[in-house]
């Protein structure tokens, strides 16, 4: 076998790394992630995985995965770059927040209290790098078709999605109607709630590339520091200060 | 002036304006955001741009009273009382834009109990309330013909209202994530802004509600003054802007001059909002007639200025690319404001207007001369 392949996946390595993170006291880890865009394919797999998981409603997105064509023909790539939020330790969008409603947990992770927050929306625009979004209330299932029984019409797939409780942060929050977290800022944590019983973020696990690598970088011996110290590592916008904790690999 | 005859179609209109527009205002109480065409990229539209629009309408207190008190033109203290009452209103009116803009307007006490001191939004709050404190008091002292703590309030309220406009444009200046609005020059330009379209209010109101020539003739002179500020100030934001070097402060510029919205900005904001005031208050200077329309032409082209300066930067994607990357119309990079939102606009406007026309009835002793200015009286 050639020794440059892995002798295990790296999710179950990362999954490893995890479990004795939190086996230590949690909140001394620091999550941090690093996407390796040389491995990055454009397949979406992580957006979506992340919609479905977080129980994203139209219009709001944690994870996009911008596309960019480089080169000029007949030498034209095409480059990949999914965008969580940065869970920055500089974030411009905890400052701006008028009523405390979102602040940096102890394992460096940017939340937000559901039923804290106004809806203003000054932690959108304050975003260098648009992570947030507004929940504005969408309905994917509004113009389905009613149709009788389990398995079609609007009521059967509003059930497996939208009538279905959003997990974030740990709680059930209920079926869409107009309590939070419509009209609310919402971004990516990181999954919080998988992270509490020890699960990777979803975006993690769904990557067939593996380019997304997550764990604790207080942990020297992690796939995640070993990652952080390449030298085609680089972070978005450096410029503006915000001190990413999501790391690239050009 | 009293309540008139002609005061009624103006009411009238009014009366239709807050018809017709109780279904924005609807809208927003019930389903708050959900019925705009706000998204995701471009989350602040016209109701920030309203209350923008009304908070600056609010600054001609401040400005007859730093005329008054710094610059020594006491004659200004004969429209003290109708001053007084157009802060307040309008002050109101930018509060009620501002809370229908938000997406849970009924968790607003959480300003109270969880406030967050190094938010500029918080501190926008704060001096809101005292601007609006300070002028109330002295409405009351006006009213009871209390001359001191009238002055008192008078002197409180200039550097309490420098503060409340000058937070509004801090409040912007610190997103560096948008560049054509960060920078220390956006707060000194919000001052300037509001004091020349507050001013462009209490001119339009000195000659068309109180028949003060003189009074008139003497703000003309002032907006004169301030229009040309204003002028040279959006010259050096547009010509820094360009120069500097940065293309997403450059695509702001033009998205501002070019993009969906620019027609208004030439139009209503350059034409009807600075050129036509400047040649009324240059060629009528001696009307107060000609001065007054300045006025009421520089009031109805601000809010394509702040509609043009909220929006336009927001066109820019905050990543290249970020706005392709995920198709939901939530997610682009332009906006359009919806029939709701025109119609609470317009229900703002209308409260506005009813309170202007009802405000001599409700309030005569405001929209007379001070009683302590009584035997100056011509
Ligand atoms: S990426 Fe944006 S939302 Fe995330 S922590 Fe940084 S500033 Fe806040
Ligand atoms: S939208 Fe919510 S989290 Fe964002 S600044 Fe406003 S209150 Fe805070």
């Amino acid at each position: 076998m050639s020794p440059s392949l892995p002798l295990e996946d790296p999710l179950v390595r990362m999954h490893r790394e995890l479990a004795r993170a939190l086996n230590k006291d949690p909140d001394k880890a620091k999550w941090v992630m690093v996407i390796d865009l040389a491995r990055c394919i454009g397949c979406h797999a992580c957006a979506v995985a992340c919609v479905s998981e977080n129980k994203l409603p139209p219009g709001v997105v944690y994870r996009p995965v911008m596309e960019e064509e480089i080169g000029a023909y007949p030498n034209v790539r095409r480059r990949f770059l999914p965008r969580p939020c940065m869970q920055c330790e500089n974030p411009p969008c905890v400052a701006v927040c008028p009523v405390t409603a979102t602040w940096k947990n102890k394992q460096g992770v940017t939340v937000i209290d559901y039923d804290r927050c106004i809806g203003c929306r000054y932690c959108l625009t304050a975003c260098p790098y648009g992570a947030r979004c507004s929940d504005f209330a969408g309905f994917y299932t509004n113009a389905t078709a009613e149709a009788d029984g389990l398995i079609l019409g609007r009521k059967a797939a509003a059930k497996g999605y939208e009538d279905a409780a959003a997990p974030e942060y740990g709680k059930a929050w209920p079926p869409r109607g107009h309590g939070s977290p419509i009209g609310n800022a919402r971004k990516c944590h990181f999954c919080q709630h998988r992270l509490a019983v020890g699960q990777l973020p979803s975006c993690v696990t769904s990557c067939i590339g593996r380019a997304t690598v997550f764990g604790d970088a207080n942990d020297p011996a992690s796939y995640v520091r070993e990652c952080m110290g390449s030298p085609r590592v680089f972070r978005l916008k450096e410029e503006q200060g915000t001190q990413p904790n999501v790391y690239y690999l050009a | 002036m009293a309540y008139t005859k002609r005061s009624n179609p103006l009411l009238i209109v009014a009366g239709l304006g807050l018809l017709a527009g109780l279904y924005g205002v609807f809208e927003a109480l019930v389903y708050r955001t959900e019925p705009t065409g706000l998204g995701s990229y471009v989350p602040w539209g016209l109701g920030v741009a309203l209350y923008l629009l009304f908070l600056g309408l609010s600054a001609g207190g401040l400005l007859v009273n730093c005329l008054v008190y710094i610059l020594g033109k006491k004659e200004l203290d004969r429209i003290a009382g109708v001053v007084t009452y157009a802060t307040l209103l309008t002050e109101v009116c930018a509060g009620i834009a501002i809370a229908l803009d938000l997406g849970h307007w009924e968790r607003m006490y959480r300003f109270i109990v969880s406030p967050s001191l190094t938010s500029p939004m918080f501190w926008m709050l704060i001096f809101f309330n005292a601007v609006l404190l300070v002028y109330a008091i002295k409405a009351l002292a006006i009213v009871t013909n209390n001359q001191p703590l009238a002055r008192l309030c008078s002197l409180v309220s200039i550097p309490v209202s420098l503060c409340f406009y000058a937070t509004n444009g801090y409040f912007f200046s610190i997103i560096t994530s948008h560049p054509a609005w960060s920078g220390a020059f956006t707060t000194i330009w919000f001052v300037l802004a509001a004091l020349l379209s507050g001013g462009g209010l209490v001119t339009a109101l000195a000659w068309f509600s109180q028949d003060e020539s003189e009074v008139t003739l003497r703000l003309g002179r002032t907006l004169a003054v301030l229009l040309a500020c204003f002028l040279i100030f959006e010259w050096l934001y547009f010509s820094a802007g360009y120069r500097g070097g940065r293309p997403d402060i450059a695509a702001a510029l033009t998205a501002m001059l070019t993009g969906q919205a620019a027609w208004s900005f030439w139009l209503l904001h350059i034409g009807l909002g600075l050129f036509l005031p400047l040649a009324l208050l240059l060629v009528g200077r001696n009307s107060p007639a000609a001065v007054a329309w300045a006025g009421l032409c520089i009031v109805a082209g601000f809010l394509a200025y702040r509609y043009a300066f909220v929006v336009a930067p927001q066109s820019v994607p905050m990543l290249p690319g970020l706005d392709k990357a995920w198709q939901d119309p939530r997610l682009t990079l332009t906006y359009t404001p919806t029939l709701g939102e025109w119609l609470l606009t317009l229900w703002v406007f209308s409260l506005g207007l009813a309170g202007f026309v009802v405000g001599p009835r409700l309030f005569p002793r405001l929209f007379s001369r001070p009683a302590w200015l009584q035997p100056l009286a011509r």
